[in-house]
């Protein structure tokens, strides 16, 4: 569809990572900030699984505490001291697209992924001492245990499919998870790590009678687009003239979490609606055309009411904001182009 | 001793507290070798910290440490149950070891008492569920106490020896070095 633009003076929030992209659309994340390792107990993320009576509610990842620690080199851990020669495999691939387990659910992301497996037999580690040893240094580096059911549950594989190898495929699990009847000995963990920037998810299992230790790290696809923040003025006088602003704010991939990066972009959004009290505006969000419309169309929604709710906590009156989601429809910008998508993923605030 | 004991009749059963500290210079771990002449064991398996239970005074009971488990023939060079049981006693008590408890095929009840399936009860124990005896031992140093219990299965043809020295967990896995080498902000932000 094309745009009036005499009538809309866009500066542009775009809805960034909208959903998941291909790897070959896709251009390899940023190495993380290097940093030094979390002192042992400091974290305020115990990684201890999620309890019983959370496993019922949906997963949301804005629960998880965003850490604000320096974090090592990508993959973060290493290897176990036990290591004298023995054999291991690892993978690092710049982009591709793996399933975690979130809560109860499996969930695309995309990012820099590392994938190692060692049998601990052969270097002499028990699964107990396997567990203990990586349950103490993702603590240490301040990561949440974010699942509430193994893969292998038969409740999660009839609930994704009904097929164990196909979740298998889809989290590039080697073997197994092996499921212990030692409640602490799980034979899967699922943790999550939050920065300002990325998530970085790892998935620590244990397959082959436990003899084989695999472990998962992939660093979600960090925004590579920069935008300058937009001052509440700024938004003001676009408003004023042109009845609409585009912003472009960053979400989590194929989710309706911001990022704490695009955070002060919505303050700035409520300082606006608080400089003028009769202001109300729709919020809109719109995506590029990969991928189905239908969720793009839905995506687009959960993201617009994501960015009100975000208004509203910081004291702005709800019957203020309207949430729309446009999906694809409206694009400024052609969709065969990478910079034509960025330019389409977007929220604009439109005045009513 | 670690929490999740499960309490055992005390009869024909020796208070751990009550072995004397060995005054024995101690081989390497596993600490006893096989019988002399004897073929190679079908197995070996050893990590350095494991979680294995054992048949104290009155329970069976949790304990961590260093882990070896021995599996052989029991029939082997002419050999007999009583003799292996012998052998590995003598051996055992020549390092100051006590014998604690003996289990037999006969007495599963006394792992029923304790709440434990008997199947469930000789796995943690680290043994195979058909063992028709387990007689546990107690090595007691300044360094710590040592756990060793010997077993026969496959109606006496088969033998297994576990060992367990007592170690605390010892961390082995780290995050990678830092690039810059700060110490790290470990606190954690609120969410949004």
């Amino acid at each position: 569809m094309k745009l009036h633009l005499p009538l809309v003076f866009v500066i542009a929030i775009a809805l960034i990572a909208c959903k998941p992209k291909t790897p070959a659309d896709s251009a390899p994340p940023p190495e993380p900030a290097a940093a030094a390792p979390a002192s042992p107990g400091n974290s305020a993320s115990a990684a201890k699984p999620a309890p019983a009576a959370e496993a019922a509610k949906p997963f949301d990842i804005g629960q998880v505490p965003v850490t604000s620690a320096a974090l090592p080199a990508f993959p973060y851990i290493g290897i176990p001291a036990e290591f004298k020669g023995a054999a291991r495999s690892d993978e690092v691939v710049q982009f591709d697209r793996i399933h975690v387990v979130a809560g109860n659910a499996l969930r695309p992301v995309e990012g820099k992924i590392s994938r190692r497996y060692f049998s601990i037999n052969e270097i002499g580690m028990s699964p107990l001492g396997a567990h203990r040893n990586y349950e103490a240094v993702l603590k240490e580096l301040g990561a949440t245990r974010v699942d509430t059911v193994s893969p292998a549950d038969p409740s999660f594989i009839a609930a994704h499919g009904g097929e164990l190898e196909a979740i298998r495929k889809k989290m590039r699990l080697i073997g197994g998870p092996d499921r212990s009847d030692e409640a602490d000995i799980p034979g899967f963990e699922q943790y999550l790590l939050r920065t300002p920037s990325s998530n970085i998810w790892m998935s620590f299992y244990l397959f082959d009678g436990s003899l084989n230790l695999g472990l998962i790290v992939v660093e979600e696809k960090a925004l590579k687009q920069s935008v300058a923040l937009m001052p509440a003025a700024q938004m003001a006088s676009a408003l004023e003239k042109d009845g609409h602003v585009a912003l472009y704010l960053n979400f989590d991939t194929d989710s309706d979490v911001i990022r704490p990066d695009s955070l002060p972009a919505v303050d700035e959004i409520a300082k606006l609606l608080k400089a003028d009290p009769n202001l109300k505006l729709k919020v809109e969000g719109h995506t590029d055309t990969d991928g189905d419309a239908a969720h793009n169309k839905q995506l687009s929604l959960a993201r617009a009411q994501s960015v009100v709710k975000a208004i509203t906590a910081r004291s702005i009156g709800a019957t203020r904001l309207q949430p729309v989601g446009v999906g694809a429809e409206r694009p400024l910008a052609d969709n065969k182009t990478d910079e034509g998508k960025a330019r389409n993923r977007r929220v604009e605030l439109v005045r009513t | 001793m670690l929490a999740g004991a499960m309490a055992l009749p005390a009869s024909a059963m020796t208070d751990p507290a009550s072995v004397p500290i060995t005054s024995a210079t101690l081989p390497a771990f596993p600490f006893v070798p096989p019988p002399a002449g004897s073929p190679k064991p079908f197995s070996e398996d050893a990590v350095t910290w494991e979680r294995v239970y054992v048949l104290t005074g009155e329970r069976i009971a949790p304990i961590e440490g260093r882990y070896y488990r021995r599996l052989f023939s029991a029939k082997s060079a002419g050999s007999t149950e009583a003799a292996v049981l012998q052998y590995y006693g003598q051996k055992i008590g020549d390092l100051g070891g006590v014998k604690l408890a003996t289990l037999t095929k006969d007495n599963d009840a006394v792992l029923r008492q304790g709440g434990m399936e008997p199947k469930r009860a000789f796995e943690k124990l680290r043994h195979f569920t058909g063992s028709s005896i387990i007689e546990q031992y107690l090595i007691r140093s300044t360094k710590g106490n040592i756990w060793i219990s010997v077993g026969i299965f496959d109606d006496g043809l088969n033998g297994s020896l576990v060992v367990v020295e007592e170690q605390p967990f010892k961390q082995t896995v780290a995050p990678l070095p830092s690039i810059g080498g700060a110490k790290p902000d470990t606190r954690a932000k609120p969410p949004q």
